[in-house]
C-alpha cells in the first residue's frame, strides 16, 4: 500500500488506489486509514478557499479558536475563507465580520426538519433520517462550491460533513475528549475515521484517544494546542474601584483571597468538585478565601444540583455569578484559577488566566496538565491527581500563602502562553498543516 | 370508637402509597403481618396506587382506583381539577365509613384530606416521606398525628406531635439475610462476578448523583490510597447508561477502573456482601436501606441525611469524602464487628409491633 497516490473521482488522480480503500464522500477521494506515505497531490495548489464548519456560535473554546484562526487568515493572508454555523448563537456578529457566514436552519421549515431528523435518529432509525438530512441540508448548501478545504471544527461539525460540496482535503479539529466521543452516534464515529484526510487534536489528550482509541493512523493527527488573542489580556490595567465593586456586589470582603472556577455548570466542568474544594479549603484554613464561579445558566437542573450542594455542604463562601457580559473584569478578582473539570481537552479560560497571571491548579485530565508541566516546575505542582479535592485545596492554599510563589508560577504561566498560545504563533502553524494535508493528503514526515 | 367485628379488637387501618418493593414498604409489610398475628387486633390494608400481590398482601385492597378511571382523568385533562379531586374524595369517604377504623396508621407523605373523622391517627415516618411518583393522593399532609412511629426522632419537627416511637427495626426480611450473611459473602460475590479476596466497600441506588456515586468513587480511591490495599468497590444500581459512562471514565482517570464494579441493582444479600457499606445521599432516603447491613454487622457509612442511631453507623459531614474514607479505613481495618446480635436483639419488629398495639389501645381508650 506504500506510495499509492490518492484517487478522485473525477480521475484528476490516478485511478489505482489501495485495495478495500474508503470512498471519501465529501472529496471524492480514495484512501485507506494506513500510515503509509504518500507523494505531493497533483494539482493540488496553495491554499485558497476555506470552508470552515461550526457546529454552534456560542461564546466558547472551540468556536472562539476558530474565530481567531479566520481572523488571523483575514489579516495575514489573502485566503477566502466561507463559515456554515450549524446552530446560530452570539459569536456569529463577530465572525460575520471576517467572514461570510451561512447560517442553518433559519425557518421553520429547516428546524422543523432538524427536529424530525434528531427525532427518527433517536427511535433507532438507520436510514429513515438520512433523506430528510438531505432534503434539509442540500437546498442551504448548494450554493457553496469550489473549496480546497474543508475544516471541521470539533465533531459535532461531522453531522453535515456528507452534505457539504466537494473539496480536495478535509481536516476535522477536534476539540473534545471521551464523554463526547463516546455519545458521538455511530454514523459520526465512522465518519470521523473514513472521512478526514487529516486530523487535529486540540491538546495531546486528545491526540493521545484519537490515535489509542479510535486508532487512527498517529502521523496524520496533527497536534495544535489551542490559542487565544493575547489583545485584551496584554497592558491592561484593572481598575481597582472596579474589583472593589464587584467584590462588594457578592459580599467579598477586601481582604479574602479569591480562587476562580468558570465554565458552565455542567457535570463535565465539574462544578461540584469547585465546591468540595470550597468545603476542603475552609476545614484546612480560618484564613477568608472565596471561591467565584463565573458562567453557566443558573436556571436548570444542573444548577440545582450546585445549589443543592452548597447548601448542604455549608459552602456560603462559594459565589455562582452566572453569565457575565463582561468576564475579563470578573477574571480579574482571581488570585488563582482552579481547574476543576472532570475532563477538558484544553480550556481557554486557562491560557486567559495565565496570561493575566494568575497561576492555574487543575487535576490530572486532560490537557491542562500539558501546559502546566511545560510552563515551568513551580507551574507543574498545580497539577494533582484526578478528584484529589483534598491535594488541590493544599496547593491552593500553599500558593495563597505565599506572594512570591503566586507571582513566579504566574510568570511562569504567562511566559509560556505568549510563546506558545497566542493566535500570531499558533494560527501560521495551523495554516501550515492545512496547507500541508492539501498538498500531500498526509504528514509529509509519516514513515514507510 | 369501632372494634372489629371478627376479632372484637381495634381495627386498625394500615393506608400506604403502593405496594412497592422498597424497603420500608417491605418493613410495613412484616409489622402488618405481625398485627394480624396478634389476637384481637383487627388490620385492614389500603392502597391508593397500584393492585397489591395477593400473595404478599392478603386482603389488601386498591381504594382509589378512580386516579385510573377515565372519568376524573378526563376531568383533570380540560382544567376541571376540583370536580375530579370531589369524585375521589366521594369515592375515598365511602370507603372510610364502610372500615369506620378506631386507629388509621398512615404512611408517611399521604395527605389528609378526607381522613375520617374520630379515627387515631399514627404516622409512619420514613426518611423519605415523597412516596413513588403519583402516589400522594392528597397535597397536604396530615399535621397532627397523634403518634409517630419512625427509625429515628426527627428533632425540630413540630408537625409530627408530642408523642414518637423511635428506634430502627430489624425487618424479617433483613433479619434472614443477617443470618449466616457472611458466610454467604462468598457465594454472592461470585454471582456478581466480585473478587472474594479483597476488601470490599458496596453501595448502591439508581441515580448516581442524588444518590452520591460519585463521592462513593472518591472515597473508594482515597481509601486505597491512605491504606495502601486493593480495596475494591461495587455499586448496585440500574444507572441511566451516560452516568455510568462519566463514572467509569472518572474512575479510569483515578486509576481505579480495575477496583470500581458497577452492577445492577440486587439484592438484600448483595448488599451484605462487602465488608463496609458506603452510602453517600445527598437527598434523605428510607433509613430501613440500612437494616440489612447493620443487622449484618457490616458498618455503614454515610451522611446526615440518616439518623439511625445504631453504634454500626457513621455519620460524616455532608459530601466529605475525606471523612468518609477515614470512617471506611477504621471500619476495614477493625473487621465485622460483633454487634449483630445486639443489632437484632435492639430492633426488633416484634417489639414494635408491641409498641404500636400498646399505642393504639392507649389511643382508642
Amino acid at each position: 500500500m506504500a506510495n499509492t497516490p490518492y484517487v478522485d473521482r473525477d480521475s484528476t488522480f490516478p485511478t489505482t488506489g489501495p485495495t478495500g480503500a474508503e470512498h471519501n464522500p465529501v472529496t471524492g477521494v480514495r484512501h485507506g486509514v494506513d500510515d503509509s506515505p504518500a507523494p505531493t497531490r497533483p494539482g493540488a495548489g496553495p491554499l485558497r478557499r476555506l470552508l470552515a464548519v461550526t457546529h454552534e456560535a456560542t461564546i466558547t473554546g472551540a468556536p472562539m479558536n476558530l474565530l481567531h484562526l479566520l481572523t488571523w487568515i483575514q489579516d495575514h493572508t489573502s485566503i477566502e475563507t466561507h463559515l456554515v454555523v450549524m446552530h446560530d448563537g452570539p459569536l456569529r456578529h463577530r465572525f460575520e465580520r471576517v467572514t461570510e457566514v451561512t447560517v442553518l436552519d433559519r425557518s421553520s421549515l429547516q428546524r422543523g426538519m432538524s427536529v424530525a431528523e434528531r427525532g427518527l435518529r433517536q427511535l433507532g432509525s438507520r436510514r429513515a433520517w438520512k433523506p430528510v438530512a438531505v432534503a434539509r441540508l442540500l437546498p442551504q448548501l448548494r450554493k457553496l462550491s469550489g473549496f480546497d478545504v474543508i475544516y471541521l471544527n470539533s465533531l459535532t461539525s461531522l453531522t453535515i460533513a456528507e452534505h457539504l460540496p466537494p473539496a480536495l482535503a478535509v481536516v476535522s479539529h477536534v476539540h473534545e475528549l471521551q464523554v463526547a466521543l463516546r455519545q458521538l452516534p455511530p454514523h459520526e464515529r465512522s465518519l470521523l475515521e473514513q472521512l478526514p484526510d487529516g486530523w487535529i487534536a486540540a491538546s495531546d489528550a486528545v491526540r493521545r484517544m484519537l490515535v489509542d482509541e479510535v486508532g487512527l493512523p498517529e502521523a496524520r493527527v496533527r497536534l495544535h494546542h489551542e490559542y487565544i488573542d493575547p489583545a485584551p489580556f496584554v497592558g491592561v490595567a484593572t481598575d481597582a474601584r472596579e474589583v472593589e465593586r464587584l467584590r462588594a456586589s457578592i459580599g467579598i470582603p477586601p481582604d479574602a483571597s479569591i480562587v476562580m472556577g468558570a465554565g458552565t455548570v455542567e457535570w463535565r466542568k465539574g462544578p461540584e468538585l469547585f465546591v468540595q474544594l470550597a468545603t476542603e479549603c475552609r476545614r484546612r484554613s480560618r484564613e477568608p478565601v472565596h471561591f467565584v464561579w463565573v458562567g453557566g445558566d443558573l436556571t436548570g437542573n444542573d444548577w440545582q444540583r450546585v445549589r443543592s450542594d452548597i447548601e448542604r455542604a455549608g459552602a456560603d463562601l462559594v459565589h455562582f455569578v452566572g453569565v457575565k457580559p463582561d468576564p475579563l473584569d470578573w477574571f480579574s478578582l482571581a488570585d488563582v484559577f482552579a481547574l476543576t473539570s472532570h475532563e477538558d481537552p484544553f480550556p481557554l479560560v486557562c491560557l486567559e488566566h495565565a496570561l493575566m497571571g494568575h497561576p492555574v491548579v487543575t487535576y490530572r485530565n486532560g490537557g491542562m496538565p500539558e501546559l502546566l508541566s511545560a510552563a515551568g516546575p513551580e507551574a507543574a505542582a498545580g497539577v494533582v491527581d484526578h478528584l484529589d479535592v483534598a491535594a488541590l485545596a493544599d496547593r491552593v492554599l500553599e500558593l495563597l500563602a505565599s506572594d512570591p510563589l503566586l507571582r513566579t508560577v504566574g510568570a511562569q504561566l504567562r511566559q509560556h502562553v505568549l510563546d506558545h498560545h497566542v493566535v500570531d504563533v499558533a494560527a501560521p502553524r495551523l495554516l501550515a498543516d492545512l496547507e500541508e494535508v492539501l498538498r500531500t493528503g498526509r504528514h509529509p514526515g509519516v514513515p514507510a | 370508637v369501632s372494634r372489629g367485628a371478627r376479632g372484637g379488637g381495634p381495627r386498625v387501618l394500615v393506608v400506604t402509597a403502593a405496594p412497592d418493593r422498597r424497603p420500608s414498604t417491605e418493613l410495613l409489610r412484616e409489622v402488618v403481618e405481625e398485627l394480624r398475628r396478634r389476637p384481637g387486633a383487627v388490620v385492614e390494608v389500603w392502597f391508593l396506587r397500584g393492585d397489591p400481590d395477593p400473595g404478599r398482601w392478603p386482603d389488601a385492597r386498591n381504594v382509589d382506583r378512580l386516579r385510573t378511571w377515565v372519568v376524573p382523568g378526563t376531568l383533570e385533562r380540560v382544567g376541571l381539577a376540583a370536580a375530579a379531586h370531589a369524585l375521589r374524595g366521594a369515592r375515598l369517604r365511602w370507603w372510610w365509613r364502610r372500615v369506620a377504623p378506631a386507629a388509621v396508621v398512615l404512611d408517611d407523605g399521604l395527605g389528609a384530606r378526607v381522613m375520617p373523622r374520630g379515627a387515631s391517627v399514627i404516622v409512619i415516618g420514613r426518611r423519605n416521606p415523597v412516596p413513588p411518583q403519583g402516589a400522594a393522593l392528597e397535597p397536604d399532609p396530615i399535621e397532627s398525628p397523634d403518634l409517630v412511629l419512625s427509625t429515628a426522632e426527627r428533632a425540630g419537627d413540630p408537625a409530627h406531635g408530642p408523642r414518637h416511637l423511635r428506634g430502627p427495626v430489624i425487618a424479617q426480611s433483613a433479619r434472614a439475610v443477617a443470618a449466616g450473611a457472611s458466610e454467604r459473602a462468598t457465594r454472592t460475590r461470585e454471582q456478581h462476578r466480585l473478587p472474594i479476596d479483597r476488601q470490599l466497600l458496596v453501595g448502591w441506588g439508581d441515580h448516581a448523583w442524588i444518590d452520591g456515586l460519585d463521592i462513593f468513587v472518591r472515597t473508594l480511591w482515597q481509601v486505597r490510597r491512605d491504606l495502601r490495599e486493593e480495596v475494591h468497590g461495587v455499586w448496585f444500581g440500574d444507572l441511566h447508561p451516560a452516568d455510568a459512562e462519566r463514572i467509569r471514565f472518572d474512575a479510569v482517570r483515578c486509576g481505579i477502573a480495575d477496583a470500581l464494579h458497577l452492577r445492577p441493582a440486587g439484592d438484600l444479600e448483595s448488599r451484605c456482601c462487602g465488608d463496609a457499606v458506603v452510602l453517600p445521599y445527598r437527598s434523605r432516603v428510607d433509613d430501613a436501606d440500612l437494616l440489612a447491613p447493620i443487622a449484618t454487622g457490616i458498618g455503614v457509612v454515610t451522611f446526615p441525611w440518616c439518623d439511625v442511631d445504631d453504634p454500626a453507623v457513621e455519620v460524616v459531614p455532608w459530601l466529605d469524602a475525606d471523612a468518609a474514607a477515614r470512617s471506611v479505613a477504621s471500619i476495614l481495618t477493625e473487621g465485622r464487628s460483633g454487634r449483630t446480635d445486639p443489632a437484632i436483639d435492639r430492633h426488633d419488629v416484634g417489639r414494635r409491633v408491641d409498641d404500636l398495639l400498646r399505642a393504639v389501645a392507649e389511643l382508642v381508650g
